[in-house]
C-alpha cells in the first residue's frame, strides 16, 4: 500500500530504539559485574537480564495505563458528530484521505491552552484530543492542520514507539540512579572488597560501569529525543500529505506558538504526545528537546512548492534544517504518486485574538460541549443556556424580547426537517386546546399569529403593544407575552385571530 | 549422491517455489481488488450523502433567495442527473456537473448575509463543505489503489498470474470541475 | 449551576466582549474569580479590590455555586455598604443590584475622565428592568 512508504522508514526508528535498547542491557551487565562480579560468573548476564525485565514491567505497565492517563486528564470530553459536528467531521475526512482501519474517539479538552494529542496503541483504538483553545483560535484549514498531525502520529504509530522508547529511557535513569545512589552508600564496603580480589580488574570494572550509569542514560536522552522530533517532523509531513494543505499546519503551528496561555493538563511525561512540547517552547534545535523548534517546522511546511507529497517535504525540510540526510530516503518515496496542494477551504479567525477574547470562545466551545443553548437577542446580548435550564423560552434580561429556546442535538443537521413538514407538524395541534391549559389567571388572552418560515417578522403583542422580532429559526408553536401575560399562537394558515377571554 | 537425484530435488524446488508465487500474488492481487471495492464504496457513500444534503440547502435558502430561480434549478436538475447516473463515465461527468453547480450555488449564496445567522444553513454549509474534502479524499484513496493494483497487474511478472486468472486493470474516478476547465484560455 | 439565592439555574449573558453569569429569578450575578478585576480594569477602576475586607456578617451564609461550600461575607465599597458572598477559591456573588453599587463605588473619582462608561449603562439595562417600571 502506499502507507508502506512509512513502513520503510520504519527502520531508521527501530534501529535508534535498538541502539537504546543495547545500551540499557550493557549498563545492566555492567553493573551485574560490578555487584556480583567476584561471586558468581554469570553476574553480567544476570544484571542485563534484570534490566531487560525491569524494562518490560514498565513498558507493560505504560502500555495498559495510557487510555487511563487520558481518562485521568478529567476534562476530556468525548464528542460525537452531534456535539462538535466540525471537528468530528474533520476527524472523519482524515480517516478517509488515510484509509485508517477504524475511527478514532474524539475528545475536547476544557482548557484555553491551544494544542492536541493523540494516544492509543494501533490505528484500530486510538484517540485524538484537542483543548478548546485550539478551537477557538484554529479556522476549519487549520484545524485539519492539526487533526492530520495527530493522525499521522497514529498511522506512522508514533504511540507506540515512543511508548517502547519512554519506558528504556525510565528505566535506564531508574537503574543507573538505584546504582548510583547505592554506590554513594556502599564505597566503604567497596574499599574492603577491593583488597580481596584483583586489583586492577575490580578499579576498571568500577570505571566502566560508573561511566555507564553516568552516560548512558544521557545517550539515551539524546537518541529518545532525537526519535521524538524526527517522529514529529514525519507527522508534519504526513499531514501536509493528508491535507494537501500545508499552509493550513503552518498557519496552526504559527497560533499555538503565539498563545501565551499555558496548558493546566500537561505533564513531563506526555509531552511528546502533543502537537506542540506543551511544557516549554524550545526556540533553538537543542538535542534535549521533544519538539524540533516551531519556526523550523513552519517554515518547513511553508517551503513545500509545487506538491504536498512527502518528497515535496523532503525537499523542503533538507533544504530549510541544512541535514544532509532526508527523514525517508527518496528510494522509498519511488512510486508515490504527485499530490497537488489545494485551494484553501475557508479563512480561519484572525491570528490576533486577544487572550480574553480567545479565553471567552473557549468557554463557548465547552458550553456547546456540554450541550448549552445559544440565543442571541437582536438587542445584541447573547443568552448562553444550560441544559438543566428547564423553559422552553427565554426573556432577554435587557430588553425583554422573548426567544424560543432550541435545544442543540434536537434537530440533527442530517436529518433538517424542510420548513413545510414543520409546519404540518404544528398545524396537527388544535391551538383551542394550547389554549385552554394558558387561561388560568394572569394570562390576559391568547392571539394568534402567522408564521411566515424563514423570514424575520414583527409582530405586536394586542394586548399591550409590546413588540416582538421573531428569527426564522423560531422553532416554537408559541410565546408568553413577557408584558402581560398573554399567549401568542402560531399557525402557519390561519389568519390573525385576536382573542380577548377573561 | 547421483546427479539425477540433485536436479529432480532442484526441479522439485522450483515448481513448489513457483506453486508458492502465483498463490501468493494471486492472493494479493483478490486482496487488492477487494480494498479497491472498499474504496470505490466510501465515495460512493459520500456521493450519496452530498445528493441527500442538496434538499435542505435548497429548503433552507429559498426562503431568503426566492428570486435566484435559475441558481436553485440548476442545482436541483444537476443532482437527478447525478442520482440516476448509472456508469462509471456518466457518474464521473455528473458528478463533476454538481460540484460545479453547487460551488456556483454557494458563491451566490454569499450575497445573502442574512444567511450567515440562519444555524441551520451555517451546519448545512459545513456538511456540505465537508463531503466535498470526504468524497476528494475518498477519490484519492481510490485512485491510489488503482494504481497499485493497476501496476501489480501489468507488471512482471505478477502480471503473468493477473493474465492467467483473468484481472483486469480498473479505471481511475476523475472529477472534473467543468466550470474551471470551461473558462476561456487567453492567448497571445 | 445554581443560584446561590434561590437555587434557579443560572444563565449565561454576554454582551459587548462582557460574560456574568446571571440568576433569571432573583437577578443576582455570580462572576468568576478575576473577572470583576477585568470589568473594573475596563473602567479605570481597579483599585477596588484591594479594599474587600472579610465581616461576620449577619446575613443568612450561602455556598459556593461552583464547589457548594459556605462563602464569606465581605464588605466592598469605600464606606464598606454593599456586603458581598465571595468563594476564595472561585469567585463572588452579588445579589440583585449590588454589582452597580460595587462597579459604580469602584469607579467613583474617575467618572470625570471621559471613560466610556459601556459597563454602568449595560448593567442598567439589564438589572432595572422593565419589570420595575409595572411594578
Amino acid at each position: 500500500m502506499f502507507w508502506s512508504i512509512i513502513a520503510a522508514n520504519k527502520r531508521k526508528t527501530v534501529l535508534l530504539i535498538a541502539a537504546m535498547g543495547l545500551f540499557l542491557v550493557l549498563l545492566g551487565a555492567a553493573i551485574g559485574v560490578f555487584v556480583a562480579g567476584d561471586y558468581h560468573p554469570y553476574a553480567g548476564f544476570a544484571g542485563a537480564g534484570i534490566a531487560a525485565l525491569v524494562w518490560a514491567v514498565m513498558l507493560l505497565a505504560s502500555l495498559y495505563a495510557s487510555d487511563s492517563v487520558l481518562l485521568s486528564i478529567s476534562n476530556a470530553h468525548q464528542v460525537d458528530r452531534d456535539t462538535y459536528p466540525q471537528l468530528y467531521n474533520l476527524v472523519e475526512e482524515m480517516v478517509i484521505a488515510g484509509s485508517l482501519p477504524a475511527m478514532p474517539k474524539v475528545y475536547v479538552v476544557d482548557d484555553p491552552a491551544p494544542n492536541a494529542f493523540a494516544m492509543g496503541k494501533s490505528p484500530k483504538d486510538s484517540h485524538i484530543c484537542v483543548t478548546a483553545g485550539l478551537l477557538a483560535v484554529c479556522g476549519r484549514d487549520e484545524l485539519q492542520g492539526v487533526v492530520a498531525h495527530e493522525l499521522g502520529h497514529i498511522m506512522n504509530r508514533d504511540l507506540l514507539y515512543m511508548t517502547v522508547a519512554a519506558t528504556m529511557l525510565g528505566s535506564m535513569l531508574l537503574i543507573s540512579d538505584v546504582f548510583l545512589r547505592s554506590f554513594r552508600y556502599s564505597t566503604m564496603r567497596y574499599t574492603s572488597r577491593s583488597r580481596r580480589s584483583s586489583g586492577k580488574g575490580a578499579v576498571v570494572i568500577l570505571i566502566v560501569s560508573l561511566v555507564l550509569a553516568i552516560l548512558a542514560p544521557i545517550l539515551a536522552r539524546i537518541l529518545y529525543f532525537s526519535i521524538s522530533r524526527k517522529r514529529e517532523y514525519l507527522a508534519d509531513a504526513t499531514s501536509a500529505r493528508l491535507t494537501r494543505y500545508p499552509e493550513g499546519l503552518a498557519s496552526a503551528l504559527e497560533k499555538i506558538g503565539g498563545s501565551t496561555e499555558k496548558l493546566v493538563a500537561a505533564r513531563s511525561v506526555t509531552a511528546p504526545f502533543y502537537i506542540v512540547n506543551p511544557t516549554k517552547q524550545s526556540l533553538h534545535d537543542s538535542v534535549f528537546a521533544t519538539h524540533p523548534p516551531l519556526s523550523a517546522r513552519i517554515k518547513v511546511l511553508r517551503s513545500m512548492a509545487g506538491g504536498a507529497g512527502y518528497l515535496d517535504y523532503m525537499k523542503a525540510y533538507i533544504q530549510v534544517t541544512r541535514k544532509r540526510q532526508a527523514l525517508i530516503p527518496a528510494a522509498d518515496l519511488k512510486g508515490a504518486g504527485k499530490v497537488e496542494i489545494r485551494a484553501a477551504n475557508a479563512a480561519g479567525p484572525a491570528a490576533g485574538l486577544t487572550a480574553a477574547e480567545s479565553r471567552r470562545r473557549a468557554g463557548d466551545i465547552m458550553r456547546a460541549v456540554n450541550k448549552f443553548a445559544f440565543v442571541t437577542c437582536q438587542c445584541g446580548l447573547e443568552i448562553k443556556l444550560p441544559p438543566e435550564y428547564a423553559g422552553d423560552t427565554v426573556s432577554c434580561p435587557r430588553c425583554k424580547r422573548v426567544h424560543s429556546v432550541i435545544r442543540p442535538g434536537a434537530k440533527a443537521t442530517g436529518a433538517v426537517l424542510s420548513a413545510s413538514a414543520a409546519m404540518n407538524a404544528s398545524a396537527a395541534v388544535r391551538p383551542e386546546s394550547v389554549a385552554q391549559d394558558y387561561s388560568g389567571p394572569g394570562h390576559a388572552g391568547v392571539q394568534q399569529e402567522k408564521l411566515n418560515p424563514g423570514k424575520w417578522q414583527t409582530i405586536t403583542c394586542h394586548a399591550c403593544g409590546r413588540p416582538y422580532e421573531i428569527s426564522p429559526s423560531f422553532g416554537s408553536r408559541k410565546l408568553v407575552c413577557s408584558g402581560c401575560g398573554s399567549l401568542i399562537l402560531f399557525s402557519p394558515a390561519s389568519e390573525a385571530v385576536h382573542h380577548k377571554r377573561g | 549422491m547421483a546427479a539425477g537425484t540433485v536436479v529432480i530435488i532442484v526441479l522439485a524446488g522450483i515448481i513448489v517455489f513457483g506453486l508458492l508465487y502465483v498463490v501468493a500474488t494471486y492472493n494479493s492481487l483478490v486482496g487488492l481488488r477487494n480494498q479497491l471495492k472498499n474504496a470505490w464504496s466510501q465515495i460512493e457513500v459520500q456521493l450519496k450523502r452530498r445528493h441527500d444534503l442538496i434538499p435542505n440547502l435548497v429548503e433552507t435558502t429559498r426562503g431568503y433567495a426566492a428570486h435566484e430561480r435559475q441558481t436553485f434549478d440548476a442545482v436541483t436538475s444537476a443532482r437527478a442527473r447525478a442520482a440516476g447516473a448509472k456508469s462509471m463515465s456518466e457518474i464521473s461527468s455528473a458528478e463533476s456537473e454538481l460540484t460545479g453547480v453547487l460551488s456556483r450555488f454557494m458563491a451566490v449564496m454569499e450575497n445573502y448575509p442574512e444567511l450567515k445567522a440562519n444555524q441551520n444553513f451555517l451546519a448545512l454549509q459545513e456538511e456540505l463543505t465537508s463531503t466535498e474534502n470526504k468524497i476528494a479524499f475518498a477519490r484519492q484513496a481510490y485512485n491510489d489503489q488503482v494504481l497499485f493494483l493497476n501496476n501489480k497487474i501489468q507488471m512482471f511478472p505478477s502480471n503473468v498470474v493477473a493474465g492467467m486468472f483473468n484481472f483486469r486493470p480498473a479505471e481511475y474516478f476523475e472529477l472534473e470541475d467543468k466550470a474551471q476547465a470551461a473558462v476561456p484560455k487567453v492567448s497571445f | 449551576m445554581k443560584c446561590p439565592q434561590c437555587s434557579d439555574i443560572l444563565i449565561t449573558l454576554e454582551f459587548d466582549r462582557i460574560e456574568i453569569d446571571y440568576c433569571p429569578r432573583c437577578e443576582g450575578v455570580w462572576l468568576d474569580s478575576g473577572e470583576l478585576a477585568l470589568l473594573l480594569a475596563r473602567e479605570g477602576g481597579s483599585a477596588l479590590v484591594g479594599t474587600f475586607r472579610p465581616v461576620s456578617g449577619k446575613e443568612r451564609k450561602r455556598t459556593c455555586p461552583i464547589c457548594s461550600r459556605a462563602m464569606k461575607k465581605i464588605l466592598a465599597g469605600g464606606n464598606g455598604s454593599i456586603l458581598l458572598d465571595e468563594c476564595p477559591d472561585h469567585g463572588l456573588w452579588f445579589d440583585r443590584g449590588e454589582l452597580k453599587k460595587t462597579l459604580a463605588a469602584g469607579c467613583s473619582g474617575i467618572r470625570e475622565e471621559g471613560r466610556e462608561d459601556s459597563l454602568t449603562r449595560l448593567l442598567d439595562e439589564i438589572f432595572v428592568p422593565c419589570g420595575e417600571e409595572s411594578r
